[in-house]
């Protein structure tokens, strides 16, 4: 018995003795977090670099974090060490901040209540570099306002919790749904067109269904104008978004049109009124690459030779995405690939298959800060190439048109191609600052056999709202407006197009 | 819109002469609300703007005014809070509890005597708000509407706690005998 308390008090002490021998680990590193430490003194720097290869001791590092508080007395400045590159070495760093988390170290980043796959990978990429340093909150903040950006309807919340270990801590960014209505609006002008707009009305309930009302009066996108409502409702379930619309539209030719098609005596196919069901499924493959699968059933009120009803049903893929070429944001590709295909199968009159590759590249020339859409700012260069073709007979609004107020503005579309074509060529480079936009266009549409006559046009906007400076939201009203101009490249017969505003 | 001291119902601020500094006091005001608390406790900071000013009577605009910026943060571990004042003067102070920080803030704000006539009666305002830190530039405003709605609902969202506090007639005289 004597023999074993012996020897348990013999392990005790040796247990004692290397516990109190233990070396404290040695200062690999000093950091400054929160400001820049130019905001030192040299002495202090000087300091803190002697610091680096010294053991670590709590007292040094309590009397050093005063004498920074000293020096900059409106912060909260503790100390607090972060492992090394290797087990026996730390990092000591000494948080300077308002916030008094800032001295803990971030453990992890977590999402509550939204989809990694709903933002952009670059962004979750910057989110998990915060682990293994103190909480920046200027930098967790501004991280905040990028996922809130880009999960659009959601408001983004940012909160700091207790770790799994001491004196460390997780940031948990929440999307905070929420039911909402909103109102938008667009519109624009076309000197040979007039006026075209959409208004928008839409009710999202908590991100988990909505209903949508459009109101359109559109002479711009195809070759008719048309007029109507268009009325959707959503609902979406983790990566898919199911999607229906029903659209009532009645369409208005131009004289030109109806000129093209007694000409060409395809009168026929010209309708009054153009009904449509389309159902689709939006699927999210990553938060830059979608696919939409779906069907349309458009249902033609015909006029020749008598008022009758006529069925286009077809098939529908596209294919989108929109990346960063450099984790400089700089140079942005985007764009779409979309097929729609009629046949018997679905049943309808219509057979044809329409195919349509819009892409696109921008380059920034200013980083960061490159303004919005409507108060852009910085230099920037995009370049957009379409190209579409149809194979069988697509009805009129199937077919491709070029000469509006956003593809080769300073043609009238009427002069181009009345009937619209199953053939077409476009691309445009664009230069745009914060003053004004200047573009270059040239494109093409034709028929199958019909030999192909290029089209090219230079054009220009002003963004009044910044020439003028006005107040932030008279600015986005003016920039909205942007007055331009489109002159054909043309040896005869040159009359500009006077625009106002754009895509609607 | 900031010091209009046309607020019937606001609390009332109490001052006592502090050299030629005038400090106020205000033990039933407890600017931290459940909102601010809940954010604190989730581990942001919050910014508080006060201002304060002299009126020479209780419904025109003060002639003076001064204004204090302070950070309030909770430590989550030590469930303490830490205040810094930015301007003017810049200090910060840590383990407070909840009363201890308010009051550090309110012990804090001052204004100066000079240019008050000794027989002029007068009447302090104080007003304070939360103010959020300005967000970057975003492109969350595709549409013209939308862009619009954000500009003007941006002031709403920043000054989410705000109150008024008002007190007089004082005047010199009787302030330097209650000292």
């Amino acid at each position: 018995m004597k023999i074993r308390v012996t020897a348990l008090f013999c392990i005790l002490l040796v247990a004692c003795s290397i516990a109190s021998g233990q070396t404290p680990p040695t200062i690999e590193k000093t950091e400054i977090s929160g400001v820049s430490e130019d905001t030192l003194s040299v002495v202090l720097r000087s300091d803190l670099q002697k610091l680096v290869g010294q053991s670590y001791d709590e007292k040094t590092a309590a009397e050093i974090a005063e004498r920074i508080h000293t020096e900059l007395p409106d912060y909260v400045v503790t100390s607090t060490t972060a492992p090394g590159t290797q087990s026996d070495r730390v990092r000591l760093v000494f948080a300077v901040a308002h916030n008094i988390n800032a001295k803990y170290i971030v453990e992890s980043v977590e999402l509550k209540g939204i989809d990694k796959s709903k933002f952009s990978e670059s962004l979750w990429a910057d989110m998990q570099r915060m682990v293994g340093h103190p909480v920046d909150d200027a930098a967790a903040d501004q991280l905040r306002e990028r996922m809130a950006a880009e999960i659009k309807g959601s408001h983004a919340r940012r909160s700091v919790e207790r770790g799994s270990d001491p004196q460390h801590v997780r940031i948990v960014y929440e999307s905070v749904s929420q039911t909402s209505i909103n109102f938008s609006g667009s519109g624009g002008y076309h000197s040979r067109q007039k006026f075209s707009g959409r208004g928008t009305v839409s009710y999202t309930f908590y991100d988990f269904v909505g209903v949508k009302v459009d109101g359109v009066n559109d002479a711009s996108t195809l070759t008719e104008r048309y007029a109507g409502y268009k009325y959707g409702a959503w609902t979406e379930y983790k990566r898919v978004r199911f999607n229906a619309e029903y659209s009532s539209f009645r369409a208005q030719w131009s004289p030109g049109t109806l000129q093209a098609a007694s000409a060409s005596g395809t009168s026929a196919d010209l309708y009054r009124l153009r009904d449509t069901i389309e159902p689709s499924a939006k699927i999210t493959i990553i938060r830059e690459f979608h696919i939409t699968l779906g069907v349309t059933a458009s249902q033609l009120q015909m006029q020749v030779p008598t008022s009758h009803f006529e069925s286009v049903r077809t098939a529908n893929g596209n294919a989108d995405y929109k990346f960063y070429l450099s984790s400089s944001q700089k140079h942005q590709l985007s764009g779409s690939y979309d097929i729609r295909v009629a046949g018997d199968t679905l049943g309808g009159s219509a057979s044809f298959t329409r195919h349509l590759f819009d892409q696109n590249y921008e380059f920034k020339l200013k980083k960061p800060d490159p303004g919005t859409k409507f108060t852009p700012d910085g230099h920037q260069l995009d370049f957009n190439v379409q190209l579409g073709r149809i194979t069988g007979t697509a009805p009129m609004f199937e077919r491709f048109s070029l000469g509006s107020t956003s593809t080769l503005v300073g043609w009238n579309k009427y002069d181009i191609s009345p009937l619209g074509a199953s053939r077409m060529a476009y691309g445009a480079v664009t230069y745009t600052n914060r003053y004004f936009s200047t573009q270059f266009e040239s494109g093409s549409l034709w028929n199958d056999g019909q030999s192909r006559v290029l089209h090219n046009a230079i054009g220009a906007n002003l963004l009044l709202g910044n020439i003028l400076h006005a107040p932030v939201a008279m600015r986005i009203i003016l920039n909205a407006a942007r007055p331009g101009i489109g002159i054909p490249l043309q040896k005869n017969n040159v009359h500009p197009i006077f625009t106002l505003g754009g895509n609607i | 819109m900031l010091l209009w001291p046309a607020l019937l119902s606001a609390q009332t601020v109490a001052v006592k002469l502090d050299g030629d500094q005038l400090r106020v006091a205000a033990p039933q005001l407890h600017f931290l609300g459940s909102e601010v608390l809940q954010r604190l406790h989730n581990g942001i900071a919050v910014n508080y703007l006060f201002k304060i000013g002299i009126t020479p009577n209780r419904y025109s605009k003060p002639t003076t005014v001064t204004s204090y910026r302070f950070v309030i943060s909770y430590d989550i571990f030590e469930e303490k809070f830490a205040v810094s004042r930015i301007e003017p003067n810049p200090r910060s102070i840590t383990h407070l509890s909840e009363s201890a920080a308010q009051l550090w803030c309110l012990d804090s704000i001052a204004l100066s005597t000079t240019g008050l006539a000794s027989d002029q009666s007068f009447w302090v305002t104080m007003e304070y708000q939360t103010i959020e830190p300005k967000p970057a530039t975003t492109e969350s405003g595709e549409s013209l509407i939308g862009q619009l709605i954000d500009v003007f609902s941006r002031k709403a969202q920043r000054e989410e706690s705000r109150g008024t506090l008002m007190g007089g007639p004082f005047n010199l005289p009787d302030l330097r005998k209650s000292r």
